[in-house]
């Protein structure tokens, strides 16, 4: 389904429709994602969509930057070994427009997975994060691109000590995702340096050969780019 | 004293220019820093910045043309002490605004855009002055509050932490099952975006009361979204409880005869009348 179409178009899917319409004055955008519809008219000079996988913290409202995934069951890590696995995470898919195939703009993002948001820290001094909840895989598992991506995560402990890692966040600059028709992607690092405290960020390469990259929707938006890693400063 | 300078009308219009000057500098400068810094800082810190930039040019602009318009500044500085005494009593609430509000600016216990409680009065910050702060309440109307009274008061903050929690009691009927009734509304929380997984929300058998058996319903929301959760949950709540035939529970009371009954019925046909002996 990720790709580019050209307009006017029809898509269906199990819970998706997508379709732009014209009248030949102007292009209709109507979207159903399971309950949720949206509807916007375009100039006619639009000849093209792009649905690309986003940031999977924008649905259903943004109000974070941070993705936050709780392992099933924790895993433990000898002391300074290295483990690789892999996890699942919630897709969000990004709906663009444009001319000649290029200078698109997005219109709507949609998500048909679980929307869910969490505290990672304490109450005061804490942060907002998309929660999601995934299984430790050994090998990439069969996911619905359409809902589910996979993240390949290397976990790296710095530390003399055995330690206990139950949940990840991510910080979305920077979230290097990439697609293909059957697959979305992403690659990450994780370095615990002590118990309490890890470092999390992205690799930009894709997870297999072929695969496309999204558009980085939060880059895009020109919003203040302190930092592309994330510090897990209050627990693992 | 140094020597006062004569004002002529030259004078007066280079003092002119550099007033027109320093505030076309002042806008342009503003303006620009709020281009530049309006993505990078949050709305207070920014507002805050381009007020005190704003003041400093206007500052040094007054400073530089007192001369020209035949003001000795070392007079000032010589008279300031019994000119601050005298100024000092008669302007005593406005000094004590001014110092409250910078004392504001650095404490920031609240910020522009925040929602707040300062004595009775509730809304959006709309504005920190240096001697007043201006709140829109949330019928939208405009209050001024002086420095020294926002200062002095006791303010709630309502989004100073990232998230917040409130709290709902569902009295249900005793004959219904309070277990299942507590598994319901877990569900709905848990299929609540906003309804935060951690800190973890609460749903007990709190207290049996008079007429209702009562099950406290504790959640955390993200302190922007929580208002409209808390609306969102409760009508869910009612009508998922209802669904599964768990009635909200109205006061009622059983009445115990201490005799048998008697009810007279007065129609066409006479008086009926029937005695119920089984109480």
């Amino acid at each position: 389904m990720y790709g580019t179409y050209k307009v006017p178009l029809q898509l269906e899917y199990d819970r998706l429709t997508l379709s732009v319409q014209s009248d030949g004055k102007w292009l209709y955008y109507h979207r159903k994602a399971e309950d949720e519809t949206e509807e916007k008219q375009l100039p006619k000079e639009i000849d093209s969509l792009l649905l690309t996988p986003v940031e999977p913290v924008n649905t259903p409202k943004a109000i974070t930057n941070y993705l936050l995934i709780e392992l099933q069951r924790p895993l433990i890590l000898n002391p300074q070994g290295q483990s690789r696995v892999y996890l699942r995470f919630p897709v969000e898919i990004g709906v663009f427009v444009g001319r000649d195939q290029r200078d698109f703009h997005c219109i709507d993002i949609f998500s048909l997975s679980k929307k869910k948001f969490t505290l990672y820290g304490d109450v005061t001094h804490g942060v907002i994060c998309k929660y999601y909840s995934s299984d430790l895989h050994p090998e990439p598992p069969q996911v619905d691109p359409l809902i589910e991506g996979i993240v390949e995560l290397t976990l790296e402990n710095t530390e003399k000590e055995w330690v206990e890692v139950g949940r990840v966040v991510f910080n979305a600059y920077h979230m290097k995702i990439y697609y293909s028709e059957d697959s979305v992607t992403m690659k990450a690092k994780m370095t615990v340096k002590d118990r309490m405290l890890a470092e999390t960020e992205f690799i930009n390469k894709p997870l297999f050969k072929g695969m496309k990259k999204s558009i980085e929707l939060h880059v895009s938006r020109k919003l203040p780019v302190v930092s592309t890693s994330f510090v897990m400063e209050w627990g693992l | 004293m140094g020597a006062v300078m004569e004002v002529t009308a030259y004078r007066v219009i280079i003092a002119v220019l550099i007033i027109i000057g320093a505030a076309v500098l002042a806008k342009a400068v503003t303006l620009n820093l709020r281009r530049r810094l309006k993505e990078r800082l949050d709305k207070g810190r920014l507002t805050l910045i381009v007020k005190i930039t704003n003041y400093s040019i206007v500052i040094v602009a007054v400073l530089t043309i007192l001369p020209l318009l035949g003001v000795n500044l070392s007079g000032i500085a010589l008279a300031g002490g019994i000119t601050g005494l005298v100024v000092g009593f008669a302007s005593q609430r406005i000094v004590s605004n001014l110092i409250s509000g910078v004392f504001l600016m650095i404490e920031r216990p609240i910020r522009i855009g925040q929602q707040v409680n300062i004595e009775t009065v509730a809304g959006f910050v709309e504005d920190i002055n240096m001697i007043s702060t201006v709140v829109r309440t949330y019928d939208g109307l405009y209050v001024r509050l002086p420095n020294e009274k926002v200062f002095t008061n006791n303010i709630t903050n309502y989004v100073a932490n990232v998230v917040r929690r409130f709290e709902y009691v569902v009295g249900i009927r005793y004959s219904d099952d309070a277990d299942r009734a507590v598994q319901i509304i877990k569900d709905l929380i848990e299929a609540h975006p906003f309804a935060l997984k951690n800190p973890s929300p609460q749903a007990f058998v709190d207290s049996l009361g008079d007429n209702t058996v009562n099950i406290v319903v504790r959640v955390w929301g993200p302190a922007t979204e929580w208002y409209s959760v808390k609306m969102e949950l409760l009508w869910k709540i009612k009508t998922a409880l209802e669904a599964e035939g768990i009635e909200i529970a109205f006061p009622q009371r059983v009445l115990w005869f201490g005799g048998p009954l008697e009810v007279r019925l007065k129609g066409d046909r006479g008086v009926v009348e029937h005695k119920d002996e089984g109480l």
